[in-house]
Parts: C-alpha cells; structure tokens; sequence
C-alpha cells in the first residue's frame, strides 16, 4: 500500500502507555502531526509531555500502544536523518566547538560539502555561536543556542523541540520564532514543548493539552481561540482547575 | 561509521589522559630495553650477554602491560562518554545505526593499542638499532600472533569495563572488577580442586561450578597464552574461541544498553 504523502501522518501514537517502575507516566495517549503542521504540546510539569517525545523518539520502552513515525513502526538510523531533536537538558560533546560539532552532525546526516560549510556558517550566524570556543568554555545559554542549532541541522522534515525557550534571551526567542515559521512555510513539522502559552499561538497550528499523563484537549488554535479566547485561558478551563 | 570513527579519535587524541598513557609507556619501554641492553647474566658459571633476541620478549610484556592500561582508560573513561548523562539524549538520534557504536570503539580502542605497539618497536629500535629488525632476530610472525592474540582480549576487557561503566558508573566500576578479579581467583582454586570431580559428573554442583568457570573469558591463562604465543607461535584455539565469543556477546550487550538513553544517570567524569 503506498501512502499518500499529503495524508499520511508524520507522527502518530495510539494509545501509548509507559510506566517508569510502577509510576505510569503517560495513559493511553493518541494524537498525530499530519506534514506542515506545528504540534504544541503544553502541560504542568509531570504531565507527560517530555515522556510522549521520548516515545516518538523511541527513546524508552513502551508498555502499550504503537508509535509510527514517517509510516515506520520503530524509530531507526534512517529516520533519525529526517528528524532534528532538541532536548530540553542536553550537553554537546565538550572537546569540540561549534562548528566542529554542527559539522560533524552534516557529515552523518550526509549533507553536500558545500552546502554543508555554508548551512553550518549560517547556523553559527544565525544563532550567535562563538565557532571556535570548545564547548566546555561555553556559558549555559550558548549550550542551550548549540543544542537547537544542531536540530536544523540538515534541513530535518520533522523538528521536536522540548522546552525550547529555557534559557534564551528576549532577541533569541524572537529568532527562533521567525526561523520555525520559516521552516513550516518550506512544509517542515514542527512539535513544539513549552509552558509558555502564549508563545504556541504565534507559533504552532494545533495543540495537545496533556494533564496528569493524558490527553485532555486536541484543538486547531484558530478554535481554541474562538472557544476560549486564548491558550491560556483553554489551559486554565481545562487544566488549571484541577 | 568512517565519521564516528574519526570522531571518536578526535576525541581520544583531544584527551590528555592518552598522552600521558603513551608517555608513560614510552618510558616504561625505553627504561626497560636500556637496562637490559648488554646485561650479562652469570647462571651457574655460564654467562649470557642479553641481546635484542632476548630483550624482544622482554618488550612484549611491558607492552602489554601498557596496552592493559590503555584499554582500562579507554573502556572505563572514553567508550562510554557520549552515552552518559545528558549527552545520551544527542547521542541516541544520531542517525548511525546503534550496532556502530561498540564497532567504532573496538576499532578505536585497536588503533591505540597498534600505537603503543608502535611506540614498543620504536623504542626497541632506538636501543637496538635497525639491524635488530632482521627477521632472524626480531621474530615478526610470533609478535604479530601475540598482538592480535592480546588485541582480541584487551578488546573484551575494554568492552566490559565499558559496559561495567554504563551500568553502574565509573568510580563503581573500579570496585566491581577489583572484585570481580579477587572472586575470580578464588573460584579459580576451587574449579582446579573440583576439575576431577567435574569430569566425573557435570551435572553436579562442582561440576556446574567447573563448566561455568571455564565459560568465562580465559583471564587466568592470558599471560600463558600469551608466553606460548610468543616462544613457539602456536595459537590457543580454544580460548581464542572464548575471546571471540566474549566480544560478540560484549558488542551485542552494549549495542542494547545504548538503545535505550539513561539521562537520569549523572557524569561523573
């Protein structure tokens, strides 16, 4: 059967449920990112946000339910060339700088070499990283610039990004914004973790509300909207009181 | 798998500790073929000269007891670096198939121990002089035996220090092949005890103890295999077979440790 690339989900978890020890994480969680679209996946802390990505990521065993990313039921070595991940706490390899890391990622993505110099300057530029500083001597808030620079890296169908904005200034921010629609508009998907609310209207076209490891509320953010007037107030209304 | 392996060098190169390692066994090689270069020996009136034909045995043991610590530093402290702690999570989406992992780092962990095996030659020549290369006195088929021979164990060894390293922690690591050596030992004594009552019966308690024993790579008789090796070239093959087990066994198990990222365990190093 061939897939229509249009339909076909990028994404998508069917009732998945993952226990750490006897704690059970996430419930019977479902939703899916159809091509082009931007997921925001907001939550208090513990509500399971960071865990669903894990699972799209296969990064944990899951205990029921299927994920399926591209079509693929298991997340391999191929799949991960069409993915760029930022997780929320993470650290480069601290021996290399900027440029050697960002490079090293192009190689095994298997970029063009001249395509891959100027992407890689782009990023440095773009992101504001010092190129030759090992990434030792960086403070938290470069760490945290190299970590979503190397998501793009390779021009990536699908970006997850868990807690993005931890950590940047007001003028990063504003650029990741502009550099997210940028690549939704180039038919990128996009899932998008963070507890600023207002921040998944300017960016994202759909959320998943998660509370207490379930899904509570799927909705475009037009509707959410006119429901509810903002994201904020649909958290509120469906999280908060709880 | 040609750029993780090349990253993988950069990042033993970039660390200091190899230096130190490469230096240190410069010196241990050099100090050892200097006292021994024209040492007599007088054993019940006959006196020997020791020669390069004598020294490169010598040479041999003092490599591998180098190559020992450099495959310790390597599978405790180096192979697992990008699978611990935070840098798990970047490591895991690489786009490298999972089984290149512990591919890339017996081929690194190979490449160091062909430099200090290297650096052995070197130091051997600058004490011995090229002449002392001549196949008639420097036997190149028995050394080249004996290294790939050491290769293949160090490579276990560095392996399961690796895996020891992922799944308890580096400082837990040194306790646990402490005791894991001292445990050893004392099983060892006790299988040679019970080796005639196992092969009476294996299905016995001391037989299983005997069966089992034998199962585990073949530390014990390293060094004998290795003087064996050395002296008359012949090949231990059924504890190479061993080793040879042991490092698929080790290869696989690390291939699924990484599978699964642990960001919750902290760095210690």
């Amino acid at each position: 059967m061939t897939n229509n690339p249009t339909t076909c989900p990028v994404v998508e978890l069917k009732d998945i449920t993952v226990n750490y020890g006897f704690y059970r994480a996430i419930d019977s969680v479902s939703f899916n990112l159809l091509p082009g679209m931007a997921l925001g996946l907001i939550g208090a802390n513990g509500a399971g946000k960071t865990t669903s990505i894990r699972a799209i990521l296969g990064m944990l065993k899951i205990k029921k339910g299927q994920v399926t990313l591209f079509g693929e039921s298991r997340c391999t070595s191929k799949t991960f060339h069409r993915i760029g991940f930022a997780p929320e706490e993470a650290t480069p390899p601290e021996y290399l700088n900027a440029r050697e890391y960002l490079t090293f990622l192009s190689k095994l993505k298997k970029q063009d070499i001249s395509e891959m110099k100027r992407q890689v300057e782009d990023f440095l530029t773009w992101f504001d990283l010092d190129p030759n500083k090992p990434v030792r001597k960086y403070s938290k808030g470069m760490r945290r610039r190299l970590v979503l620079a190397q998501a793009f890296v390779g021009r990536p169908e699908l970006i997850i990004l868990d807690e993005p904005l931890n950590g940047l200034d007001p003028l990063m921010i504003q650029k990741l914004r502009t550099k997210l629609v940028e690549y939704r508009q180039k038919g990128a998907s996009i899932i998008y973790s963070s507890h600023i609310l207002s921040e998944l209207e300017t960016t994202c076209s759909d959320v998943v509300m998660m509370h207490k490891g379930k899904v509570v509320l799927r909705e475009s953010i037009p509707n959410l909207i006119q429901k509810y007037g903002s994201v904020e107030k649909a958290f509120s209304s469906n999280v908060g009181g709880n | 798998m040609l750029v993780l392996l090349q990253e993988n060098c950069r990042y033993v190169f970039r660390s200091k500790m190899i230096y130190l390692i490469l230096v240190f066994s410069s010196l241990v090689h050099l100090a050892g073929m200097k006292f021994l270069n024209h040492l007599t020996l007088s054993i019940q009136g006959v006196v020997s000269i020791i020669g390069p034909k004598e020294a490169v045995y010598t040479a041999l043991f003092l490599q591998v007891f180098s190559s020992l610590s450099i495959a310790s530093v390597y599978g405790i402290w180096m192979a697992p670096y990008a699978h611990r702690g935070e840098k798990s999570i970047l490591t895991h989406v690489l786009p490298v198939p999972k089984i290149q992992f512990p591919i890339c780092y017996i081929i690194c962990c190979g490449l160091l121990l062909l430099i200090n095996f290297i650096v052995m030659i070197v130091t051997f020549v600058s004490v011995f002089g090229f002449s002392s290369l001549n196949p008639e006195l420097f036997p190149w088929i028995f050394i080249l035996k004996t290294f790939l021979f050491q290769w293949l164990c160090l490579e276990v060894l560095m392996l399961g220090l690796a895996l020891s390293s992922l799944m308890f922690g580096q400082v837990a690591t040194f306790f646990i092949s402490g005791s894991l050596l001292f445990v050893l030992q004392i099983v060892g004594t006790f299988a040679r005890f019970f080796k005639e009552a196992a092969e009476e019966s294996y299905f016995s308690a001391k037989g299983i103890l005997v069966w089992l024993y034998l199962k585990l790579p073949p530390f014990g008789s390293f060094v004998f295999d290795l003087k064996e090796l050395m002296s008359s070239g012949r090949i231990p093959f059924e504890n190479l077979i061993l080793w040879v087990v042991w490092l698929v066994l080790f290869s696989l198990l690390f291939w699924a440790k990484v599978r699964y990222p642990n960001p919750a365990r902290s760095t210690e190093a």
